[in-house]
């Protein structure tokens, strides 16, 4: 994967504010993790094909999004062949969303919003701890 | 003679197929008894003739004597119809013999012949009509028998042999019978045709009213599944749409750092944090009910009640270890119900997790659950020890969404409505008996 010295998460959600939050959460609870967000799905699609930039290592996703929804960049993503962890992020309780998630395999977690530090910790740790393995 | 409040009842009981064999069967029943009138009524002619030399008319009497036999015989072998045109035709040629051989040119022997043929024809005909018509023609022949006697000019056979008055007396019974037989023939048949009317609009309208009932409950289904589908969007805009700036809310205030020494502002921000916490238990709960809804679509199979409780327990584990709580299955260990295991489950988690919650302090709370089945329904019934629920007082409000008893529950006033609604779902009911501070039983009845 990438060189590079820090490590990066992607944020896709339509929604800007909830992405200014995530943004400030990190930035509290782990300031050396890049951050990039998208409001467009799209974008973060376009993004991940280009081979000069760095990959992240986590992608959190909204799921409910104009356009292109979750799933739908899903299927996309799936197409590129990279290996990178997506978490869903999203404001749905709802069961059959949360059983379509663990259906699907590349997806390795569920979080419900808001996200909070202890939810992230437990879900970066998992990529940290593969860093060190390295 | 006739036992018509039996017969009625026999046919306003009896199916329409019924009726008509019944009628059939009744028709048969009048004709052998009209034979044996016959047989009886030509009996002393035989006496009469051979007295006085005649016969051929003895020969007649006992062919008519045969003829009935032959009619009753037919009869019995279930060939009625056939023992009916014998019977015209044979009187037919009887009363055409007799008029060959001894001359009869009276009104009097033609009615003594055609009585019982007009009876038959009647019987045959189903005519009202017609009963009137014979009824008539016996009441001109009796006029006519006794305008003969008061003003016979020529002296008649018969008075020389002096069987007249036998005949009369035998005339007169003969008349009786016949009108009896017309009287509650026709009354029968009345009834008859009433009750298979009755039964053809009443079987007219059930169709009618279930052809209605299925358009009607076609609608209602269209008309439910669109409200379902409407449900499904709301359920999904609460979860999406509006969770989604609510999680903002709570997300902010998660990282918000008060340190400007304001206690007031402090103050705004914990109250704020207090409602969204509250606003989005609501939404979470509200999902949870419409989501319930969803787990109609799973298929009713067998479901052992005390594995059920088991499942159950696991998934309560925390609370029951915490509370000490007991659960005590009083009932017989291979009883099975034909449910959907999933909201059976949601029944009993709610009620376990209620009766742990509204434990009271100085006691291990203790579940009893009790069940038994009949041929009608399954009665599942689940009493606690807990501080009881003041019935007198929240009677109406036991199963309403959001409403909690006592001071201090940690429930929302959620579950008791989520549990009345999962027994409706499967087609039960619930009801509750409680005493303060003894305990609440909450019985659930489904249909077997």
């Amino acid at each position: 994967m990438t060189t590079s010295a820090r490590p990066m998460v992607f944020f896709v959600d339509d929604d800007p504010l909830s992405n200014k939050f995530n943004t400030m959460l990190i930035r509290k609870i782990h300031p050396d993790v890049e951050i990039k967000t998208f409001t467009k799905a799209e974008d973060a699609l376009a993004d991940l094909k280009q081979e000069k930039n760095q990959k992240p290592e986590v992608i959190f996703l909204d799921l409910n999004m104009p356009v292109m929804n979750g799933w739908d960049f899903m299927a996309e993503f799936k197409k590129i062949g990279l290996d990178i962890e997506v978490v869903v992020l999203t404001s749905s309780n709802d069961s059959s969303d949360k059983a379509k998630a663990e259906k699907n395999n590349q997806i390795k977690d569920y979080v419900v919003k808001p996200l909070t530090q202890n939810a992230f910790t437990s879900v970066v740790k998992k990529f940290f701890r593969s860093k060190e393995d390295e | 003679m006739w036992n018509f409040k039996k017969i009625v009842e026999e046919i306003t009981h009896a199916g329409v197929t019924e009726a008509i064999a019944f009628e059939k069967q009744y028709r048969l029943k009048s004709m052998n008894l009209l034979c044996v009138i016959g047989i009886l009524i030509i009996s002393p002619y035989y006496y009469i003739f051979s007295m006085a030399g005649l016969w051929y008319p003895v020969l007649v009497v006992f062919l008519f004597h045969v003829s009935f036999f032959v009619v009753i015989f037919l009869n019995y072998l279930k060939h009625y119809t056939a023992g009916n045109y014998l019977l015209i035709f044979g009187t037919n040629m009887g009363i055409l013999g007799m008029s060959y051989f001894i001359g009869f040119d009276s009104g009097f022997h033609l009615y003594f012949f055609t009585g019982p043929l007009f009876i038959f024809w009647i019987f045959d005909l189903n005519q009202k009509k017609l009963i009137a018509y014979a009824i008539a023609l016996e009441l001109f022949f009796v006029v006519l028998v006794f305008v003969v006697k008061a003003y016979s000019v020529a002296p008649y056979s018969w008075h020389q042999v002096g069987g007249l008055d036998i005949y009369y007396l035998n005339m007169s019974f003969n008349l009786f019978l016949i009108f009896l037989l017309f009287h509650n023939y026709t009354k029968y048949y009345q009834l008859l045709t009433d009750s298979l009317m009755q039964k053809q609009e009443k079987l007219e309208g059930e169709v009618v009213k279930r052809i209605k009932s299925e358009e009607d409950t076609s609608k209602i289904f269209e008309d439910l599944s669109v409200s379902y589908k409407n449900l499904e969007q709301f359920s999904y805009i609460i979860s999406h749409n509006v969770r989604s700036p609510l999680s903002n809310i709570k997300g902010f205030l998660s990282i918000y750092e008060a340190n400007d020494g304001n206690a007031q502002n402090n103050q705004v921000i914990e109250s704020i944090k207090e409602s969204a916490e509250h606003l989005d238990e609501i939404i979470m709960d509200l999902n949870v009910l419409l989501s319930a809804k969803n787990l109609l679509l799973e298929n009713n199979r067998v479901v052992n009640l005390s594995d059920a409780i088991k499942n159950v327990g696991v998934s309560l584990a925390t609370e029951i270890q915490g509370s000490g709580a007991i659960i005590r299955e009083e009932f017989d260990r291979d009883l099975n119900l034909y449910t959907i295991k999933t909201i059976l489950q949601s029944i009993l988690f709610n009620l376990f997790q209620n009766a742990i919650r509204h434990s009271k302090s100085d006691v291990y709370p203790e579940i009893i659950i009790k069940a038994k089945k009949t041929e009608e329904y399954i009665e599942i019934a689940i009493s606690d020890n807990g501080k009881g629920i003041d019935l007198e007082k929240y009677h109406d409000r036991v199963f309403m969404l959001y409403h909690t008893f006592g001071e201090k529950t940690e429930g929302r006033g959620i579950g008791l409505f989520l549990v009345r609604s999962n027994v409706e779902m499967l087609g039960g009911r619930i009801s509750v008996e409680s005493i303060i501070n003894e305990g609440t039983t909450f019985i659930i009845q489904f249909k077997n």
